[in-house]
């Protein structure tokens, strides 16, 4: 459905996106992660048709970004960051506008009313609404020419966790019957809502995947974390002597001394030869369980990796 | 460029202007300076007259009407960027521009859109005025002349789309409203006295070209209600110019790093 090949975007000196390539199929929703500043924006600005790229190509549906803007447009519902509306208008005087403008009949608006819960609010002053209810307003206008790609630039920004969660089920819901790229800088969204995620930063994309894969990929050993009752030194220097066992570290020191270990293995699981080597030794074995890279970890440690090389 | 379009922006732009206040506050305090500009004039003029039987008709167009319009233009001055301020400015500061940008409307379509919303809201504030002579004409006070009428405010409004069309370009460049606001009536008093200084008949060059470029000296035949095609197409021309200007900078945003 989307295909970026090569895409950049120079501002004078400034290479705000270079040479970034990826695709997205029919019906999936792609999670476009990095931090502030990492060309994010600017590669949905392109996609949309607002300003074309200095070199590389971009293909919706089939049709070339820079070659035909107002054919791609017509298939494109975009929602830029932070919501611009018309604080004059009422939500429906809104809607109409924006109607209008992609020959939608009243049917057509009446829709993507019902579709975002708008019914309470159609006929209040933009200026009045919530936070909540202009971000719905805004997927509105996205929706209501019924397109088959939707971007949408951090559409849970500024939302409380209760409008983030309706909004996020929204987006679910258009998940296989409309390809969505959404960027976003909130970690859990993307694990919840994208079945594929890439993350850019400086301007390139710094890894893709989907949220799963990534994990695995970014994490080079399998992770081991156990809590024992016992002497440090003794259980530290066993533990190392163990076999597949790649690295013992120390996690917290508390009182009772009970410690807890995060040991670095190999492939193979050998949480029963911890098990009975602690058994076997007389300490207390009171947490054994694998440790999965949170998304957060797996963030973070691609952009550090980035950052240092 | 498609009708229909500029029609879309049209409707929107004026939907806003009259859902705000300034509108409504502008179209008060032009009738209440224009009316006490009407009676004064038609006073001093009747108090004045050496004609012992009141005004005559020619001493009323050219005398009651000539000042009273060229008066209002001189008033039209210091209102017009309050509406051409937020024209580009305010969609650039909420960045509604974006999805406007976004949308399948040309750049011309929309510059002519909000180009004649402009001009819409002038004729809501200005045509109110025609009020004046018909009162005249019905008091059988004077005999109002008004192909005479008709080309003082043709000529009204060519000078108040020149004044929408720098204040549309000067919004364009920036998204702060107060900012575009000073700018353009700075631009607009400077074009307005750029003949101040001027001695028509002087021989240096550039005064000559200045004198051409006066917004001022090419009023003198509207307001006395000649048509006069060069100063017609100098309006035009005028008018022309800095909406080239303004759909230059909203297409800067394709070719700025379009190329390496």
């Amino acid at each position: 459905m989307i295909e970026v090949r090569e895409l950049t975007k120079s501002f004078g000196a400034v290479q705000a996106v270079s040479k970034l390539s990826f695709t997205i199929k029919d019906g999936e929703i792609l999670g476009f992660l990095g931090p502030n500043g990492a060309g994010k924006t600017t590669t949905m600005r392109i996609l949309a048709g607002i300003i074309p790229p200095t070199s590389g190509r971009a293909i919706v549906a089939g049709m070339d970004v820079i070659k035909e803007p107002m054919e791609v447009k017509r298939k494109i519902g975009y929602l830029p960051e932070q919501v611009p509306l018309y604080p004059e208008l009422t939500v429906m005087e809104y809607l109409d506008f924006v109607a209008s403008i992609w020959k939608c009949g009243k049917k057509d608006r009446d829709l993507v009313i019902e579709q975002c819960g708008l019914e309470s609010v159609s006929n209040a002053l933009i200026t009045r609404l919530s936070r909540g209810y202009r971000q719905r307003v805004g997927l509105a206008q996205a929706l209501i020419h019924n397109p088959d790609v939707l971007i949408l630039d951090e559409p849970t920004v500024g939302l409380d966790p209760k409008q983030i969660r309706e909004i996020r089920d929204l987006i679910k819901s258009f998940s296989r019957k409309k390809t969505v790229i959404l960027s976003t800088h909130i970690l859990p969204e993307v694990s919840m809502t994208c079945q594929k995620v890439v993350i850019i930063h400086k301007g390139e994309i710094a890894a893709e995947g989907s949220p799963e894969s990534l994990g695995k990929s970014i994490q080079n050993a399998p992770q081991v974390e156990v809590e024992i009752k016992g002497p440090q030194e003794s259980i530290v220097k066993v533990l190392s002597g163990l076999q597949g066992i790649l690295k013992v570290n120390v996690l917290s020191q508390p009182s009772d001394e009970t410690q807890t270990f995060i040991l670095e293995t190999q492939e193979t699981d050998v949480r029963n030869e911890i098990a009975s080597t602690v058994i076997n030794n007389h300490w207390s074995l009171l947490t054994l369980k694998t440790r999965e890279m949170s998304f957060e970890d797996v963030y973070l440690k691609i952009l550090t990796k980035e950052e240092s090389a | 460029m498609k009708l229909r379009n500029v029609w879309i922006i049209w409707a929107k732009e004026t939907k806003i202007a009259f859902a705000s206040f300034a509108a409504y506050a502008a179209f008060t305090c032009f009738l209440f300076v224009s009316g006490y500009l009407f009676w004064a004039i038609v006073y001093s003029l009747a108090m004045n007259s050496s004609n012992p039987f009141g005004m005559s008709d020619v001493d009323v167009m050219q005398f009651v009407f000539r000042s009273l319009v060229q008066n209002l233009t001189l008033i039209l001055l210091f209102l017009t960027p309050l509406f051409t301020m937020r024209l580009f400015s305010e969609e650039k500061r909420t960045r509604t521009i974006e999805l406007l940008f976004s949308y399948p409307i040309s750049d011309l379509d929309l510059m002519l859109g909000k180009f004649f919303g402009a001009i819409t809201l002038m004729a809501f504030i200005v045509l109110p005025t025609l009020l004046y002579p018909l009162f005249l004409q019905l008091k059988h006070l004077a005999q109002i002349q008004w192909p005479v009428i008709f080309v003082q405010y043709l000529g009204m409004f060519l000078m108040g789309g020149l004044y929408i069309s720098v204040g549309t370009w000067i919004s364009s460049l920036n998204e702060n409203t107060g900012t575009s606001f000073v700018i353009t009536l700075g631009v607009l008093l400077m074009l307005w006295m750029l003949s101040w200084g001027i001695n028509r008949f002087s021989t240096i060059k550039i005064a000559k070209i200045l004198h051409q470029f006066s917004i001022l000296i090419h009023f003198v035949n509207f307001s006395k209600g000649v048509l006069s095609i060069p100063d017609l197409s100098f309006y035009l021309l005028f008018i022309f110019f800095f909406q080239f200007l303004t759909y230059q900078v909203l297409q800067s945003r394709v070719w700025q790093g379009a190329k390496e």
